[in-house]
């Protein structure tokens, strides 16, 4: 059976059976139905009343075919049948045989299946009506004739191979895609959709200013327009009015918002908060752009913050370390080259040697520990525990701590104490560091037999301390590279000390929120210490 | 004769320590890490530990949590770890004092003195009529008369007087201005600087190191006080 199915030749004899057998039921069909009408009209009375006389050739001849087909009329009842069954068994098989080929397991589209199916439709019914309408110029049995030889078969056939071919398209699927309608759709489609691609494209390359120019013009000409015609109705000139209000107000507040958004961010970055992330979902075109860029500065500063703060802390772990290192020689180096200067020795030299030996280790130590100290301070690292600290009794408490040691280095000291009492919030242990730095500076630097002043006021709402002595050595540098780290007072850098001590307290004076400001004029030294009073 | 154990990963620091602590009196016993240490103070009748923190095997602290198991010995912290937290932290497991490398070998030897008397001799607790006590620092009034660590220290009436005054008041702040209305019986009108030296000079004597009190307390900004 399948093998039927894909040869052409069982198709073409497929379709001569149809048309042959078509016609044969339809002849005999026409006939049966005739002469039971035939019969219904009394055959004895209707041949009795028919005068041969008058009668042409013709009608005798169709008079004879009549009566012909009356005489043969049960014999015409199996002859139909058959036709009819063969027509339809020919025409069921045809609709199944379609789209099976011989070189094909599956289903495939023939030739008519290239057609669009609307057209196939259309040139179909054209055909049968052509086929149909073209026995009109015939008449009699001419044109009944030509119906069922001719009409007949090309509407049979065109019928048949039409739904055959439709069957064909509809397992296949998406049968309605292949139609002119649909092209039609498809093409149009396409082109308006290259259209807006190209308008968007080139509405959002525009610059802002002029997306916003050609807005403000369609608003232009939208009112322009609706001005026109209803220039004569004013009431329906309020509705537009009204309806082009609805769109346009929600539009610019949207518009608002988002900038509103924008500029919270904007101060969010500017206030330091770096980890404000600004949400862009709902925005569109340069806004969006520009929330995403925020979001981007946002990111970027807190990776550069992030970074610092850790190549800082590493630093002074690093510091830390090597300083933990160092010790534990230095410790030995120490020990020993003051067990060197301590044995008994006839040689001077060696016991000079050794002193010296003894003294430069313990200013290395001094210096490792101001390393570690200036490198805790400076990055913050130091906990600081503010407490109500009463300025005066703590300058009483300092200045009693080195007066016996000012004395030694033939140094006057003079305190000068407000009566009322002045207090501030600061860690009394940073204080002293503080003030022990600028003290032992003073011994170091002081020219002896001079005054040192150390005094506290109440300058607005400040406690303000001030030191001031006179130096030894000419301070050839200014007061800002006083402060830096490693630089002192006199470059030849003969004197004791490692050039810390002023780094030290000026960032412990800012750690606990004060000021420290340094004045060098000459040999005048000046050192001014300010913390707001509470 | 008295049993000290110095443990350290540093062989010339041991040395130097012994040399330092040269005494007739003193038996030394040497360990490299924790773990030799622990064994030795198992086995031997230890007065004093020196102890390292950091040592290979077992670091300085948990060799403390260890000791501490089972002993009360003194135990003196010896490192390069100078930090606060560190100091805190080794006070806190049960240390007796911390000492910070490079050390002064003057302070050692002090320090290591008055552990030694105060672990053997002045029991905890024993108070005798007029006789004020805050850790090692014993003032007798009947005779005016101040020891620290078992010592007699020589001291001028005033600052006898002043003292005694923080000693009858251990952990109490006083004020320059206190101290002085107390001591001179009189006003201060600016004149208590003198408070100020007076007290230093106190630090100076009943304290090792003077910078870092251990009895005589300095806060700054508000007073003096006695610490117990």
């Amino acid at each position: 059976m399948k093998k039927l199915m894909s040869s052409t030749a069982a198709k073409i004899i497929g379709y001569v059976l149809l048309v042959i057998s078509g016609i044969l039921s339809v002849v005999s069909g026409i006939g049966i139905y005739s002469a039971m009408v035939l019969r219904f009209y009394n055959m004895e009375y209707y041949m009795s009343d028919f005068s041969m006389n008058n009668a042409s050739d013709y009608d005798i001849f169709y008079e004879n075919l009549r009566i012909m087909i009356f005489n043969f009329r049960y014999e015409l009842i199996p002859v139909f049948v058959v036709a009819l069954i063969v027509c339809i068994s020919c025409f069921v098989f045809l609709l199944c045989a379609a789209g099976h080929r011989k070189e094909y397991q599956e289903l495939c589209a023939g030739t008519l299946t290239k057609i669009p199916l609307d057209i196939f439709f259309i040139g179909g019914l054209f055909v049968g009506a052509l086929g149909v309408a073209s026995a009109d110029s015939f008449c009699g049995i001419a044109a009944f004739l030509y119906l069922v030889l001719v009409s007949l078969p090309i509407c049979l056939v065109v019928l048949t191979a039409f739904l055959a071919d439709f069957k064909v398209r509809v397992k296949l699927g998406k049968w309605w895609q292949k139609t002119l309608i649909y092209y039609m759709y498809s093409f149009v489609l396409r082109i308006w959709k290259k259209i807006w691609n190209f308008n968007k494209e080139v509405f959002l390359d525009l610059p802002l200013v002029w997306k916003a120019a050609l807005v403000v013009l369609l608003v232009w000409c939208f009112d322009f327009f609706v001005y026109t015609i209803n220039s004569y109705s004013p009431e329906s000139y309020i509705v537009w009015w009204v309806v082009e209000k609805i769109f346009l107000a929600p539009t610019i507040l949207y518009l608002v918002l988002m900038l509103r958004k924008l500029q919270h961010s904007g101060e969010e970055l500017a206030a330091g908060n770096l980890s404000y992330h600004t949400d862009t979902s709902n925005m569109f075109w340069e806004f969006r752009e520009h929330g995403e860029n925020l979001n981007n500065i946002a990111l970027g500063m807190s990776k550069a913050v992030e970074e610092r703060l850790k190549s800082e802390r590493l630093k002074t772990e690093l510091i830390t370390n090597v300083s933990h290192d160092i010790k534990t020689p230095l410790t030995s180096i120490i020990n020993y080259s003051d067990l060197i200067s301590k044995e008994p020795c006839e040689n001077e030299r060696i016991k000079e040697y050794s002193e010296a030996l003894h003294r430069q280790s313990e200013r290395l130590k001094k210096l490792i520990n101001d390393l570690m100290d200036a490198s805790k301070v400076s990055t913050g690292n130091v906990e600081v525990l503010s407490a109500p600290c009463e300025a005066d009794i703590f300058l009483t408490q300092a200045a009693g701590e080195y007066e016996e040691k000012l004395k030694e280095h033939e140094l006057n000291l003079i305190t000068k104490i407000p009566q009322e009492s002045l207090k501030i919030m600061v860690d009394g242990r940073h204080m002293w560091r503080i003030f022990d730095n600028l003290m032992n500076n003073v011994f170091k630097y002081a020219q002896s037999g001079t005054r040192v002043y150390l005094t506290l006021e109440k300058i607005e709402d400040k406690a303000v301390f001030s030191l001031k002595n006179i130096s030894h050595y000419p301070l050839d540098i200014s007061s800002e590279e006083l402060m830096e780290r490693f630089v002192r007072g006199d470059k030849s850098r003969h004197t004791e000390g490692g050039g810390l001590g002023l780094s030290i307290a000026k960032s412990l004076t800012e750690l606990q929120k004060g000021s420290f400001e340094l004045t060098v004029d000459g040999d005048f030294f000046k050192v001014v210490l300010s913390f707001p009073v509470v | 004769m008295y049993n000290i154990l110095i443990c350290d990963d540093e062989k010339d620091i041991i040395n130097a320590l012994r040399i330092y602590l040269n005494d007739s009196q003193y038996q030394f016993f040497e360990a490299y890490n924790g773990k030799q240490a622990l064994d030795i103070i198992v086995t031997e009748e230890i007065h004093l530990v020196l102890l390292d923190i950091m040592m290979p095997v077992m670091d300085g602290i948990e060799t403390l949590e260890k000791i501490r198991q089972f002993s009360n010995v003194p135990v003196i912290f010896l490192t390069a770890k100078s930090e606060e937290v560190d100091m805190i932290l080794g006070l806190n497991i049960g240390a007796d004092d911390y000492i910070t490398k490079p050390f002064s070998p003057m302070e050692v030897t002090a320090r290591v003195k008055s552990h030694l008397r105060r672990f053997l001799y002045l029991g905890a607790g024993e108070l005798k009529a007029d006789i004020l006590r805050i850790g090692g620092v014993e003032l007798n009034d009947k005779a005016k008369q101040v020891m620290v660590d078992g010592e007699n220290i020589s001291m001028t009436p005033t600052e006898y007087e002043i003292l005694k005054l923080l000693m009858e008041h251990p952990n109490e702040v006083f004020t320059p201005k206190e101290i002085y209305r107390r001591v001179w019986k009189d006003n201060p009108l600016g004149t208590e600087n003198i408070v100020a030296v007076h007290v230093r000079h106190i630090r100076e004597k009943i304290e090792i190191d003077a910078a870092n009190p251990r009895y005589l307390k300095v806060i700054w900004g508000q007073g003096y006080k006695m610490e117990k």
